[in-house]
């Protein structure tokens, strides 16, 4: 293998699929980044056996072929080239020289027989949905997704595709989130469900565009498959029984009381409190006590040890008047992740679930669950 | 030079019987075995003294004809092989027919059976190699095997035996094995007429652990099968639950006990660096295989077996195993524990006994006493003479002390009238900081966190009992529960000390807890007591870290105050005590 580039373009691909190396011992070539040249294109890869990595960018070909580098080693020494034409040449060894400038590196590899190959999928969804719409909803959704993996299903994210909706949810069973997108083309005929490793989801969120370009979505019976543009993901699924959604979040007509309010307010004074709620015994889960009542929010936590603290935000409040404790921290991923100058709480009472969501728009619903004090 | 004699029957006999009968639990072994043979269901097994006065095995199996009595106890004479080529198709658990003659030859032994037809049973008395009269008697139908005066006639064997105690832990572990070896038979071990073991019967494996291991480990357990040209059938424990030794490993070849390391490789290989070095797991395997493929014929005590097609054996045991690894959240599916569960643990390897005897002889030749010689916790609830007599004595413990100076860094020297204290520093702010923790902690009301998504937790009929009884008590530990028919509820809040912490496991140890032992209350602080201890450690003063005098007069009046200021919360001692008396012994003055 033999090709002429630019750092930029090296670097670019080398960041795009680094995140898929492996950096567990187990099998040394998965700490590799596969590059390939074929057809005046330089395809670069990287798997965990978790989930893959691909994507190609455009340089000249002098020689077709492949070579498996290391990826930690690799990826840092890009960083650190200069700026300019580089040109990659494997050797006998499986290694590969790069020269630069005046210099040259020899960096020592792998056999290439011994990567994964890239799993196959069958044809995609007839259709796509926006990447920038995609990016956003992975990151309001898996604040709620668990890291115990104890129970794997918790640990992924739910995407269900039917008509023209992408609906995407997680839950630690503590709260749950939910985003409805969506999806451009043909209408979805058949129901589609699957449970995708929040962590690749992450990932995905990390590598698309920012842009309303499409993104295609090829299921698998194990794996799933995401290409944006020059860049494509594979991911393992979750086998499991995801827990029915639909009846843990309330119908609109049983909420009594629907506060209105700053996110910005709300999450400053939630951020103030939980600290303050934090001693040796309530580490874990920091309580924090809303109170709505005429056009006030009071808020209210404290802790034996350090102090109390005391704040009231204006509000607008439609319905009954109501008080609530919640554990800080979900409240504080709520607001973190929402997205909007205003939102509504909207409750039933101070033992049931509540929503959090967007005064504008009821795509994102953040589902919260109280705490009962005695 | 010395005539070359022949023996006479009766030390023949006795040196023939060394090789079966070694100590109680080999008689016990060979009496259990020749029940179960008999077809037995229930077999009781009664000793006295770890066997020594008396071992007698009851059972109702198909009993034996008078005639039969008369040939059981002479050298050779089994009903269970006719000549050497049975050996290959065994079937029964005895057949060399050594076992009663060498019992009959170490003890007095009296056969007592009836046949299930016949109206009257016969009882027939060996002692000193004769076999007396059989005598016409009533009794029920099986047979009853007593053997009295264990190794009588044989003084030098007698000497070599360990206590009672010991020898009784012997019977109740090989019984053990027995129960998980045959789970369609009821069991029942009495010592001194104390129920030690007891099993239901039922041919549940499951619940024959439990009757063995208890609701602890049993829960531990996860199911295994294969079924090929081996049938394996067991269960093993998953990677959480492991112990120190292999003691508990119970190989089952066609229903008899093994012990093979070649299995016991192959268990260690499926589990190696999934559990740490040097911890075992806890296995009860049944492997059913045609006779043919293995010889147990290489050992009297028939705890060794040779396979013939190890390989295949192997892939097979292997892939059963992997099926433990691969569904890492299941639970087990359909353990259930029985209704007449023993409400008192059986006795574990009768090791308490011995124990206890060393560790009282240990402690006599501790001269640094500590402070609190017998009981390491003191229970500040427990309204006692003992209590308040401590309480007391604590007064005048702290606010006696001369503080001396820290020794390296990490130990208090204090003196009073009475001698010397060395103090822990870490263990006494330890101590300090947990009493304070627990407090904060149990002023706190039991908050509960509600669940989005319920968790469904599926009981045993058991255990919903339990849990029904004791609602009140589990609500007011923060859970919330909502009945979903039969025994299935719906776990919708869970508290929030552990909403980290898997909940539903929480759950059912408490019910667990609550339905084996009524006695003890449960207290919120008991269950995170782990929890306490590590926050309090974590914000205790370490080790080398030099204190000021006014850091120790901090500690020492604090440690005042604390309900149990003699140890830490993990039991180590804050404070040994070197009496002034002690020291004068050392110095000679009298």
């Amino acid at each position: 293998m033999e090709v002429n580039c630019n750092k930029e373009d090296l670097l670019y691909g080398v960041q795009i699929v680094n995140r898929a190396v492996s950096n567990k011992n187990t099998l040394p070539v998965l700490g590799g980044i596969l590059l390939e040249a074929k057809n005046n294109s330089l395809i670069f890869r990287a798997t965990d056996l978790e989930f893959a990595i691909e994507c190609f960018v455009n340089v000249d070909v002098v020689e077709e072929g492949t070579v498996v580098l290391p990826g930690r080693y690799f990826t840092e020494m890009v960083k650190r080239l200069p700026t300019g034409l580089i040109s990659i040449k494997s050797n006998n060894n499986f290694g590969a020289e790069i020269k630069y400038e005046q210099s040259e590196l020899n960096i020592n590899g792998f056999d290439p027989e011994e990567f994964p190959s890239f799993p196959e999928t069958g044809a995609g969804f007839p259709g796509s949905i926006d990447q920038d719409l995609f990016k956003d909803m992975i990151r309001q959704v898996s604040v709620a997704a668990s890291s115990d993996e104890t129970r794997p299903v918790f640990t992924g994210i739910l995407m269900e595709l039917l008509g023209t909706d992408v609906i995407l949810v997680a839950t630690d069973t503590h709260r749950l989130t939910l985003h409805r997108g969506i999806w451009k083309g043909d209408l979805i005929e058949e129901k589609s469900t699957m449970i995708i490793p929040a962590k690749t989801m992450v990932e995905i969120a990390r590598i698309i565009s920012d842009e309303p370009e499409p993104l295609f979505i090829m299921p698998g019976k194990n794996q799933i498959h995401f290409k944006a543009g020059n860049i494509s993901v594979i991911s393992r699924l979750i086998d499991g029984q995801y827990p029915n959604y639909r009846y843990v979040i309330p119908e609109k007509d049983n909420f009594k009381t629907k506060i209105r309010v700053r996110t910005k307010k709300l999450l400053e004074t939630t951020e103030r409190a939980a600290l303050l709620a934090r001693d040796d015994t309530k580490e874990k889960a920091n309580l924090i006590r809303l109170k709505a009542e005429q056009e006030q929010l009071i808020i209210n936590s404290n802790s034996p040890e350090i102090g109390k603290i005391y704040e009231e935000i204006n509000i607008h409040l439609e319905g009954e008047p109501i008080e609530i404790v919640f554990n800080s921290k979900y409240l504080l991923d709520a607001l973190k992740v929402v997205d909007a100058e205003d939102i509504y709480i909207e409750l039933i009472s101070a033992l049931s679930p509540g929503i959090i969501r967007n005064v504008e728009s009821e795509e994102y619903i953040y589902l919260i669950l109280p705490v009962r004090t005695v | 030079m010395r005539e070359i004699k022949v023996l006479d029957p009766q030390t023949a006999n006795q040196i023939a019987a060394g090789e079966v009968v070694e100590r109680p639990v080999s008689v016990v072994k060979e009496l259990v075995e020749n029940s179960i043979d008999a077809g037995a269901t229930r077999i009781k097994i009664s000793i006295r003294e770890g066997g020594l006065k008396l071992i007698q095995v009851g059972d109702n199996g198909c009993g034996m004809t008078v005639s039969d009595m008369l040939m059981a106890p002479k050298r050779h004479a089994t009903s269970k092989i006719e000549n050497a080529e049975d050996l290959n198709s065994l079937h029964t658990l005895g057949f060399r027919g050594e076992a009663l003659p060498s019992i009959a030859a170490v003890s007095k032994l009296s056969v007592t059976s009836r046949l299930g037809e016949s109206a009257v049973g016969w009882q027939v008395v060996i002692e000193n190699g004769t076999i007396n009269e059989p005598v016409e008697t009533g009794c029920p139908s099986g047979t009853i095997v007593r053997a009295e005066s264990l190794f009588y006639n044989t003084p030098a064997r007698k000497k070599f035996l360990k206590s009672a105690a010991t020898e009784l832990g012997h019977a109740s572990d090989m019984i053990g094995r027995m129960i998980l070896s045959h789970p369609d038979i009821a069991f029942e071990l009495e010592h001194e007429e104390k129920n030690i073991l007891k099993s239901p019967g039922n041919g549940d494996l499951a619940q024959a652990i439990f009757a063995v291991y208890g609701g602890d480990i049993t829960r531990k357990m996860k199911k295994i099968s294969y079924h090929g040209e081996e049938k394996i059938i067991g269960f093993v424990s998953s990677p959480e639950l492991t112990r120190s030794t292999r003691h508990y490993y119970n190989f089952f070849v066609n229903g008899r006990f093994v012990r093979s390391p070649e299995l016991a490789a192959i268990l260690e290989e499926a589990f190696y660096t999934r559990i740490p070095a040097k911890r075992y797991p806890v296995a009860v395997i049944h492997f059913t295989l045609d006779p043919e493929t293995f010889d147990v014929n290489v050992h009297p005590a028939k705890l060794e077996i040779k396979f013939r097609n190890l390989p295949a054996l192997k892939s097979s045991f292997i892939q059963a195993l992997d099926d433990i690894f691969r569904r890492p959240a299941d639970v087990i599916p359909g353990v259930t524990l029985p209704f007449t569960a023993p409400k008192t643990q059986p006795i574990q390897r009768g090791k308490d006994y011995p124990d206890q005897e060393i560790y009282q002889e240990k402690f006599q030749l501790v001269s640094e006493e500590p402070v609190y010689p017998q009981k390491m916790e003191v229970l500040p609830s427990r309204e006692s003479e003992q209590v308040r007599k401590q309480e007391a004595e604590k007064q005048q413990v702290f606010s006696n002390m001369k503080v001396l100076g820290q020794l390296e860094g990490t130990y208090i020297l204090a003196s009073s009238p009475e001698g010397i204290y060395i103090i822990d520093q870490h263990a006494a702010h330890e101590r300090i900081r947990f009493d304070k923790i627990k407090k904060a902690f149990c002023a706190q009301p039991s908050e509960t966190e509600y669940l989005a998504v319920p968790g469904v937790i599926e009981l045993t009929p058991q255990q919903a009992l339990w849990l029904i009884n004791n609602i009140v008590t589990i609500k007011d530990l923060g859970f919330i529960l909502e009945h979903f028919g039969e025994n299935t509820f719906l776990l919708r809040g869970v508290p929030r000390w552990n909403s980290g912490g898997n909940s539903e496991e929480l759950l059912l140890a408490i019910v667990e807890k609550l339905g084996n032992d009524d006695s003890e209350q449960l207290q919120m602080d008991r269950l995170v007591e782990e929890e306490l201890f590590t926050m309090a450690c974590k914000s205790a003063v370490k080790a080398n870290r030099h204190l000021t005098e006014a850091d120790i007069g901090y500690l020492l009046t604090q440690l005042e105050l604390s309900n149990n200021p003699y140890s830490c919360p993990h039991g180590r001692p804050v404070l040994i005590k070197i009496t002034r008396k002690e020291i004068e012994k050392r110095f000679m003055r009298s």
